[in-house]
């Protein structure tokens, strides 16, 4: 497969050492390469365009996880302690990210064991083994990490808030599934699921760092192109177009856990997917709120009363809708008290907005700081990719600052009173029921709101 | 500003190390690339220094260290450094403390003003301190009281070391946390915070002769003065094990074996960080391969080696999975360390773990912030970035049999100390 022609684009702002190739061909939309030649490290990524997004029902949660783990396992004959051997004695490493959208396999290594990484790489993507061993001992792996993970405070409040915001959609699934649903995974769903979704057209090839353009498009060849060949048919389209309408009221969910000295709040509602064009003056909006240390909510809820270690907020950026959340961790004793401000920042901020001074600074902000989202040739990768997935221009990794600068002040202030809903929100706690239920209850505005308490241990 | 040394690091780049007439040391990393800069503060004061019942000041004042000065009203330096697109941040462990900001290379000069004015013209005041001290308690919640592992980590530490400072927490005890005053935060200051007791790195896309002008021009006429010997008392050998037990809201029991280890300036350091990869580090290394997924005892199995200035741990943790003892795992875990000191492995199978620590440093490479993490650790702690600079060639030195003898003097029971996490119904036999 020869370039007819190809494009380089230079970082703009002078950085020269990192390339990037757009050939003039079909493979345009197939290849993302950003060289970067310093460090002799190379990383090779082949995207998904589908996530658990397709974990379609609760009961299969953790489905696309699985079938992508299990193929990483075995493949071509060699079980998961042959492939990590080999992997291991060359300092590759391979892993599996998958979230709502995407699914990445991701290869890393340095340049002079490319080849051999290279090979254990396309054999894990073309020929998984889907073996019964492997599949039994995954599952046991990922129900001990499960029981693990519930230890962690702040795994939990998000799997709990998550779940509950989004329903029966699978954005609220956990990524890797539940006791129940691990359980009942076989091969047989793997290979399903597989078959359905790993072919050639539903794919893209992410390279960065010490590769050239000559070399991904090898790489192309010698990995996606062994893919089988198929109608691309969106099984995500339903899915992702979905809106979801405000569910009226607040809701607390109150997750029980033993001798907590501190709570894990979670409070938030539905935002907008990152292509929709709204979605970046509410990112300016809520990080003039709460996305950086000197933002409205950590001003007030820690420096000024030192209340939690950290307050922030944030807008989502899934394809399909996404959401806006405040997080905060006070002391136990000290939930209702920091709860109730964050209500009342939320409220204050949908009625009152904010200030130009707060608008001007978190756009000077964000646009000044762009330099450090794209620094390294595999950030610059992730956007790209993020951009290309959402049908978007990757031209707008480098025009990013321009497009918060031109946003307008009154811009910003009408998205934030179109989609702030504070009677609306959803606030998920993670902490001990017996010390909290009071406080939440003396806060006039939770008063007689629905307050479900569920185990820390169980999923529902 | 003099020029001390020049010393490669990899492809093109060389680090350039300075001295200010009044001591403060500068390295200077100048490279092509994005416009970004790192500039980072290293004091050499960490919680190794603190006194007796002021546990955790070291800390808490670098949480002080982000509010007013003589010419900075509150809250004016976080905002500065944000509206000119940078993120700045600290940390603080036993033997150092450490300021960071990342900034577009266009805002140096305001940078460097700013750091400079924080070294020596600090104000602390009453509320401030009460503010920050709360903030301080909240996040020893977060990362100790309702974090298992952050729990077993103190209590190891606590139990491993009888008279050398590293025993105390660096957060602080809850107690000695509030009990820190004004007065302590000031002396703390004056007494640590002076150019001679400082190191300024900078890693990035900047102009060395300008950088060196503005740190010049904000930071030479600042006044060094006396630094106090560290004396803090050496730890004795250990001769027997150390074991102690907790019941505790988990579901799982944990545990943390903590062997004796060397300084990092020691010539075993990087052997004994190559032995515990080997060992640990990963699904194809022979004891994580036996204890997780051939036996599946143990769900997870890490190893750390601290990189502390004095002596201090080789830490093995683990999840033990229902249905199995902590004495099963241990009794497997001591076999199968007792049958590495007893089997010289190959020069292939050494390679494997190579191969791994040379891609790890490659990525640890990546930013201008890691790269210049990494160079102020060494410096701080060694006054020397060649253990870093010469990695690459160090660790193809080492050998199978090097790896062994390491396992043997250092993965002993006698200089071992354990601490357990058990779910609050277990019945297990305490281990004596």
């Amino acid at each position: 497969m020869q370039l007819s022609s190809c494009t380089t684009f230079i970082y703009k702002g002078g950085n020269p050492r990192m390339n990037t190739y757009f050939p003039e061909n079909s493979l345009s939309k197939k290849i993302i390469c950003v060289e970067d030649h310093v460090l002799p490290l190379c990383r090779i990524q082949v995207v998904l365009k589908a996530g658990n997004l397709l974990d379609i029902s609760f009961d299969r949660a953790g489905l696309s996880s699985y079938t992508t783990e299990l193929m990483r396992r075995s493949a071509n004959g060699h079980s998961y302690i042959d492939l990590e051997r080999a992997l291991n004695q060359i300092g590759a490493k391979i892993k599996i990210f998958v979230d709502g959208d995407k699914t990445i396999f991701d290869l890393s290594v340095l340049k002079e064991y490319l080849t051999p990484a290279l090979s254990i790489f396309t054999d894990i993507i073309t020929k998984p083994d889907f073996s019964e061993i492997e599949s039994d001992r995954l599952k046991r792996k990922w129900l001990a990490n499960l029981e693990n993970n519930r230890e962690d405070d702040s795994f939990l409040v998000n799997r709990f808030f998550w779940r509950n915001l989004y329903g029966n959609h699978p954005y609220g699934f956990p990524t890797t599934g539940t006791e129940e649903s691990i359980s009942r995974f076989s091969p047989l769903h793997a290979m399903d699921w597989y078959k359905n979704n790993v072919y050639q057209e539903n794919t893209l090839l992410g390279i960065a760092g010490d590769l050239s353009t000559e070399e991904s498009i090898s790489i192309y060849e010698s990995v996606i192109s062994k893919l089988p060949k198929n109608k691309f048919v969106s099984s995500e389209d339903s899915v992702l177009s979905q809106k979801f309408p405000v569910v009226p009221g607040c809701r607390v969910i109150l997750v029980d856990k033993p001798e907590r000295t501190q709570s894990q709040i979670l409070v938030g509602q539905f935002g907008v997917g990152f292509s929709d064009p709204n979605w970046l003056p509410l990112h300016v909006g809520i990080t003039a709120f709460g996305g950086t240390f000197t933002a409205r909510l950590m001003r007030e809820v820690r420096v000024k009363r030192g209340l939690s270690y950290g307050a922030t907020a944030h807008a989502t950026s899934p394809k399909g809708q996404g959401a806006i959340v405040m997080h905060a961790f006070p002391a136990s004793e000290q939930t209702g008290e920091t709860l109730e401000l964050l209500l009342e920042l939320h409220k204050e901020l949908y009625e009152k907005g904010l200030t130009d001074e707060e608008i001007s600074f978190a756009k000077n902000y964000l646009a000044e700081s762009h330099a450090f989202q794209i620094q390294t040739a595999e950030q610059k990768l992730r956007f790209k990719t993020k951009l290309t997935l959402c049908g978007m221009p990757v031209s707008l990794v480098e025009k990013w600052p321009e497009q918060i600068l031109a946003l307008s002040n009154d811009t910003i202030k009408h998205v934030l009173s179109k989609y702030l809903s504070p009677k609306d929100l959803l606030i998920t706690i993670v902490g001990t029921a017996d010390l909290l239920q009071g406080q939440i209850r003396t806060i006039s505005t939770l008063k007689n709101v629905p307050l479900k308490i569920l185990p820390y241990t169980k999923d529902e | 500003m003099r020029h001390i040394s020049t010393t490669h690091f990899y492809g093109s780049l060389s680090i350039k190390q300075y001295e200010l007439s009044n001591g403060l040391q500068v390295l200077l990393l100048p490279e092509d690339g994005a416009p970004v800069v790192a500039y980072q503060t290293w004091f050499k004061v960490g919680s190794r220094n603190e006194k007796i019942g002021k546990s955790g000041i070291a800390h808490l004042f670098e949480h002080l260290m982000f509010n007013e000065t003589k010419r900075l009203p509150a809250g004016t330096f976080d905002r500065t450094i944000e509206a000119a697109g940078g993120h700045t941040n600290a940390a603080t462990w036993v033997d150092w403390t450490y300021y960071q900001n990342d900034i577009p290379s266009s805002k140096l000069e305001l940078l460097v003003n700013l750091e400079s004015q924080r070294m020596n013209e600090l104000i602390v005041k009453l509320p401030q301190l009460t503010s920050e001290r709360e903030v301080v308690l909240n996040e020893r919640r977060f990362r100790v009281e309702d974090d298992i592992d952050g729990f077993l980590s103190e209590k190891l530490y606590e139990l491993a070391f009888t008279t050398h400072p590293y025993r105390f927490p660096t957060i602080g005890s809850v107690d000695d946390i509030c009990s820190i005053t004004l007065e302590d935060t000031d002396e703390f200051y004056k007494t640590y915070y002076a150019p001679n007791n400082a190191i300024i790195v900078l890693a990035g896309n900047f102009s060395t002769d300008k950088a060196l002008e503005w740190i010049e021009t904000y930071y030479g006429i600042l006044p060094s003065q006396p630094i106090p010997t560290f004396h803090g008392a050496k730890e004795p050998p250990q001769i027997a094990e150390k074991r102690n037990r907790y019941e505790k809201p988990v579901l799982s029991p944990k545990v943390i074996w903590g062997y004796k280890s060397p300084a990092l300036s020691h010539p075993h350091h990087l052997s004994l960080d190559m032995l515990g990869d080997f060992l640990f580090g990963g699904p194809s290394s022979p004891i994580y391969s036996k204890l997780v997924l051939e036996k599946e005892i143990v769900s997870s199995l890490h190893y750390t080696l601290t990189p502390f200035a004095d002596p201090g741990l080789f830490e093995i943790s683990a999840t033990i999975k229902p249905g199995y003892s902590i004495e099963e795992v241990e009794s497997l875990l001591r076999k199968e360390i007792d049958d590495f000191k007893e089997r010289l492995i190959s020069g292939q199978e050494l390679d494997k773990t190579k191969a791994r620590f040379l891609t790890g440093f490659y990525k640890g490479l990546r930013t201008a912030n890691q790269k210049a993490t990494a160079i102020g650790h060494y410096f701080s702690i060694l006054g020397d970035v060649t253990p870093l600079t010469q990695l690459p060639t160090l660790l193809k030195e080492v050998t199978p049999s090097q790896l062994q003898e390491l396992a043997a003097h250092y993965l002993n029971p006698s200089q071992c100390s354990s601490v357990v996490a058990l779910p609050l119904s277990t019945k297990e036999e305490i281990l004596v």
